[in-house]
């Protein structure tokens, strides 16, 4: 089970919106915990961490790709 | 006279708070979540340890590398560094166990040591959390 387990672990390659959405899940329950008293505020704020993590990934890649549509 | 010894418990009783916060987040820092859980605050422990591990593992699970002092050279390695070892028990463990060796040839690897870092920093915020929580600057 455990050998299995690290297999999998060594195999992860995931697509590059699919790190972006992996990283920005984490990033913001640690910021909206920390950052914010109230469990309502912390919700509010979590979803917008994550939203702006989102939104500035997809509006860099298009910059990216404006720059250099190869 | 009553005054003077008052002024002294009262610093006694801050210093002794002050004591106590240092090493909650420490405990902190070593296991991420044990801090929340010291103060009983039971759902945030879960929920930050869940995505430090989490993040840290995804990190060692797409090949990210671990930085060793012995082989601290450039400015950025030092940085690194200094995130992983903010990882405190994970990255200790992590040392023990002879992984981290990273792989810097595949963008995953890159990722990798990225979210290694970032696990590592996101434990420091943590840690500074939990020492104000409990230091009551904080709810």
């Amino acid at each position: 089970m455990t050998y299995a387990f690290f297999i999998w672990l060594m195999a992860l390659k995931f697509s590059h919106f699919t790190t972006v959405i992996l990283f920005a899940l984490c990033a913001s329950v640690v910021f909206a915990i920390t950052l914010r008293e109230e469990p309502r505020e912390q919700i509010k704020y979590g979803a917008f961490c994550f939203a702006s993590f989102l939104g500035a990934t997809i509006v860099a890649g298009w910059v990216m790709y404006w720059i250099n549509p190869r | 006279m009553s005054t003077r010894n008052d002024s002294t418990a009262l610093a006694a009783a801050a210093a002794s708070a002050t004591r106590r916060a240092n090493l909650i987040a420490i405990l902190s820092w070593l296991a991420p979540g044990a801090g929340y859980f010291w103060l009983k605050k039971w759902t945030r422990g879960a929920l930050i340890a869940t995505a430090v591990i989490g993040m840290f593992l995804l990190g060692l699970g797409m090949q990210g590398q671990i930085y060793q002092f012995s082989q601290l050279g450039d400015l950025l390695s030092i940085l690194g560094w200094i995130g992983d070892v903010c990882g405190g028990g994970m990255y200790f463990v992590t040392q023990l166990l002879g992984a981290g060796a990273g792989n810097a040839y595949t963008v995953w690897g890159n990722y990798g040591t990225t979210f290694l870092i970032s696990a590592g920093l996101l434990n420091l915020l943590a840690a500074t959390d939990v020492r104000d929580i409990a230091l009551g600057r904080k709810k």
